[in-house]
């Protein structure tokens, strides 16, 4: 093995870290994007405040 | 040796439908948890069905590899003529690699080096309902693995990576795993996948990995499954829709036969692993429901096994070769240039696995 080939080797990792780093950023940008929503929603508050039971 | 331009301006453009297609299921989450006001809260799988998947993903595929291997050898698949001790060799190394290797690493990298790289982050997303995660998971991982078997077939300076896998004059189980160390060990989707992992949807994945590994075995099966499905009109439409959607043998044959011209065989396309369906989409794909009659590469001289399994660490003795010391990058067809000094070894015929007809040797 010479350095061309180390050189060969490393620009291969570098592809394969492109090929995974793009759709994980994509995935998590997204799915990050949907819990931050989320968060910032308004908790939805109970439309009446009467207990209501039932008697037997 | 540069990428034919034509070559280049299609990963271009489908790289660039790729970006929407990964994006595709969290955007069609989001749209149905607003449509049906539904909020992801936690839905976790059973601790059994999540045991049972797990122990299955484990075990069950490597048992249910092994036994396809035996039935392939019953109906006499590995004749000593085909399968003779340099070929067994390397098939049994890169079988036993992942297992022995790949695997341990991959568990270092998910349990120690992520927790490093993303602290804190550990099951964020696990409110991603199962099936969501599922949809997410397989898009992303198979998309993935598309896109790195895809670039180690069209850009030259990557095919000797890959060689290997094609090197095969037959096909059958134990050359599934049949792969140079350098390609299986920096499998893309495997590092993605056990990100998403890390991230909390680890039940998905275990199904989707058992599902995969399946479908990905049996396309390499010398078992035709598929045959039924084109040989009886009433199963046709189910076949539309199989041969479109997944890997089959007869299209993943295609892409592992040893000439492109004879209508029947397609090494140029057919990159789809577990869903056929992106080449349908990229328009990469070939369907002819047969089989071609001959596997391989057609120059392919039975380089020893520490060669391409390890190439470019150790290089091949055999003179003109791809994986030698001054081997070319991608070498002609067989028929239009032989080699000096080289001896056919009459195990394949056809023209050479390649990038097309632009390429010549360099």
């Amino acid at each position: 093995m010479n350095f061309a080939d180390g050189r060969l080797l490393l620009k291969k990792i570098l592809v394969g870290i492109a090929i995974t780093v793009v759709p994980l950023g994509i995935i998590t940008a997204g799915l990050w994007s949907i819990q931050q929503a989320r968060a910032n929603q308004p908790q939805a508050k109970p439309t009446s405040s009467v207990k209501v039971s039932y008697a037997n | 040796m540069q990428i034919d331009p034509a070559v280049r301006k299609s990963i271009f453009r489908d790289v660039s439908l790729s970006v929407f297609i990964y994006a595709l299921p969290v955007a069609l989450m989001y749209l149905t948890f607003l449509v049906k006001g539904y909020k992801p809260w936690q839905n976790p799988l059973s601790a059994n069905a999540t045991a049972f998947l797990h122990n299955w993903s484990d075990y069950g595929i490597s048992c249910f590899a092994l036994l396809l291997g035996v039935v392939e050898f019953l109906s006499g698949l590995y004749d000593r003529d085909r399968w003779d001790g340099s070929e067994k060799l390397t098939d049994l190394v890169c079988f036993a690699f992942p297992l022995l290797v790949l695997r341990p690493f991959v568990a270092y990298f998910g349990l120690k080096l992520l927790p490093l790289i993303l602290p804190g982050y550990k099951n964020v997303f696990s409110w991603v309902p199962f099936w969501w995660g599922l949809f997410i998971i397989c898009v992303a991982d198979d998309l993935t693995q598309y896109w790195y078997h895809r670039l180690h077939h069209q850009i030259p300076w990557l095919w000797r990576f890959h060689r290997t896998h094609h090197s095969a004059a037959y096909m059958g189980m134990s050359m599934a795993s049949r792969q140079n160390a350098f390609y299986t060990i920096f499998f893309s989707q495997i590092y993605l996948t056990s990100a998403l992992v890390y991230l909390g949807l680890g039940p998905s994945a275990l199904l989707v990995q058992t599902i995969k590994s399946m479908i990905t075995t049996l396309a390499h099966s010398s078992i035709t499954w598929d045959r039924p499905f084109y040989k009886y009109r009433v199963l046709h439409p189910v076949a539309w829709v199989l041969e479109r959607l997944i890997s089959t043998p007869a299209t993943h044959h295609a892409h592992h036969a040893a000439t492109t011209d004879d209508g029947v065989g397609y090494y140029k396309g057919n990159f789809g692993n577990m869903f056929f369906l992106w080449d349908v989409i990229f328009g990469t794909g070939h369907i002819s429901r047969q089989y071609p009659p001959a596997y391989g590469i057609s120059h392919y001289e039975k380089d020893q096994w520490y060669a391409q399994f390890l190439w470019p660490v150790f290089k091949s003795k055999v003179k003109g070769s791809e994986l030698a010391a001054d081997g070319p990058m991608v070498r002609t067809d067989a028929h239009q240039a032989p080699p000096t000094g080289s001896k056919s070894s009459g195990a394949t015929t056809g023209p050479a696995l390649g990038f097309g007809e632009n390429y010549v040797g360099s």
